[in-house]
């Protein structure tokens, strides 16, 4: 298994978010994180990063436990994290927001960079401008396009179509699609579940920090019990 | 109700909102829909007092309040809701909804010391209130919880929560579903029709989930870069060649 966040267990302060959670991805491969607001999602992309302190539980990564390192030496390892919000600097340019996201791999910051503006067409016409005028949409793109400037293993996204238009939606979508299929291993949480999990290869369920299903993509939309409680019907 | 009449606003060069000319009428749940970046929030801003309109007006019941303040339109009546939440974070998610109600008598130091039987007394309704509140969007577990420590999507629940403290005339949700579990966001659509059909308030939204504003939204107004597009039955909207183009895909 390529990332195995094993039996995790952590929280803030006294309060514990996830128990007992576990989450697995393949290398290549699309898996997604759906749940109710407050089962641990973003608590647990945080545990898988680095930026909370584990009470139990191991996060090991290419076959290596990295529990203990700091998430800039997990970036260092192969990880990339946009988080939900606060992603981007608002206040430099698209080009400069790539540019800092290449601070760990100086040598490739310029061929990078054409990848990203291949993957992003409309940030190569935008990269002079500043970030805090951009759309959401656009936004989210300079965010996945800074995360991708080190070359990640894995790219975890946090609600990446949260506050985007539905044809926004959609090319996210199809772009997260290219970015596996270059090899590039993909964990997000969504709330725009359904389609989520139509293009994952897998899908876990959490319910107040534990797992609660865990299977193929196609078959978690399957189950009637899944559609009821997670996806509105 | 609200009557918005050749509206303009631009931020340097940048025409955020074109002379945008629109209705919302007493009673209706309208939806504003359209891609990013099209003036939706510019133009939410405008009406709810965070920004004066360069060019044009805005009528509510007669009146002129292009120039009020979002404090004076909240004594008026006019609530709204932010695309990314604005929480207290050093205050429980209790004291966050009791703090709604404005001119509470507890806020003078002076009725602080004559005034005791009538704060409590105000403090209990609210405390009350804000329980029913809590309890309606299933954020009861965290009353006693900062509210910096809730997740993006109870964040968004507890915005939605503040609307609900005081009676409203009309609410502007900006975006209350993104990053809301789409089962909790059906309950959500649930109160929003509760609150529109027996207290007769009067709803705005921005949204983005097009399965949503189908369930509540009527009529819908589409803008894009700045102007409106259309506006109409959502079942018409959907079939729009220029919608499809611009906002929805294939």
């Amino acid at each position: 298994m390529f990332l195995h966040a094993k039996n995790m267990v952590g929280g803030y302060g006294e309060t514990t978010i996830l128990n007992n959670c576990s989450i697995n991805v393949k290398q290549g491969e699309i898996a997604v994180i759906v749940g109710p607001n407050g089962a641990g999602k973003s608590t647990a992309m945080k545990a898988i990063f680095g930026m909370l302190d584990l009470r139990q539980g191991n996060v090991f990564f290419d076959g290596e436990d990295i529990t203990y390192l700091s998430p800039q030496d997990r970036v260092k390892k192969g990880m990339g994290f946009v988080p939900q919000t606060n992603n981007v600097f608002t206040s430099m340019t698209v080009l400069e927001n790539l540019e800092i996201g290449g601070f760990t791999n100086l040598d490739k910051i310029k061929s990078n960079i054409k990848e990203i503006f291949n993957l992003f067409p409309i940030l190569e016409e935008k990269q002079k401008q500043i970030v805090g005028e951009l759309s959401g949409g656009q936004r989210q793109q300079v965010a996945v396009g800074r995360a991708l400037m080190t070359n990640p293993k894995l790219l975890m996204l946090d609600e990446p179509t949260a506050g985007v238009s539905p044809i926004v939606v959609k090319e996210l979508f199809e772009k997260i699609i290219n970015i596996a299929k270059a090899g590039i291993a993909i964990l997000m949480v969504e709330q725009n579940a359904k389609q989520a999990l139509e293009i994952s290869d897998n899908g876990f369920v959490l319910v107040q920090g534990e797992n609660k299903f865990t299977d193929k993509g196609i078959t978690l939309l399957e189950n009637r019990e899944v559609r009821k409680a997670f996806l509105g019907g | 109700m609200i009557e918005i009449r050749n509206v303009s606003k631009h931020f340097g060069g940048i025409k955020a909102v074109e002379n945008v000319t629109l209705d919302i009428h007493k009673g209706s749940i309208t939806g504003l829909i359209g891609p990013n970046g099209a003036g939706k929030t510019t133009l939410f801003n405008i009406i709810a007092g965070f920004y004066s309109p360069d060019f044009g007006e805005i009528i509510f019941e007669g009146e002129n309040i292009s120039t009020l303040r979002s404090d004076e339109l909240f004594k008026k009546g006019i609530l709204r809701t932010f695309q990314i939440a604005h929480e207290f974070e050093n205050l429980t998610v209790r004291e966050n909804l009791m703090m709604v109600p404005d001119n509470q008598t507890g806020e003078t130091i002076f009725h602080t010391w004559i005034s005791r039987k009538k704060i409590r007394v105000e403090e209990e309704k609210n405390s009350k209130k804000a329980a029913e509140v809590m309890e309606f969007l299933s954020l009861d577990h965290l009353a006693n919880e900062k509210a910096g420590s809730l997740s993006g999507g109870q964040k968004k629940l507890l915005e939605l929560g503040r609307t609900m403290m005081v009676d409203a005339k009309i609410v502007l949700l900006d975006e209350v579903g993104a990053g809301v579990n789409k089962t909790l966001l059906k309950k959500i659509g649930e109160s929003i029709k509760t609150l529109n059909k027996e207290m007769g308030y009067t709803f705005f939204m921005i949204e983005h989930d097009i399965e949503f504003i189908s369930s509540l939204c009527d009529p819908v107004i589409v803008m894009t870069e700045g102007s409106v597009l259309t506006e109409g039955k959502v079942s018409s909207i959907r079939n729009d060649e220029r919608v499809i183009e611009a906002y929805l895909g294939n």
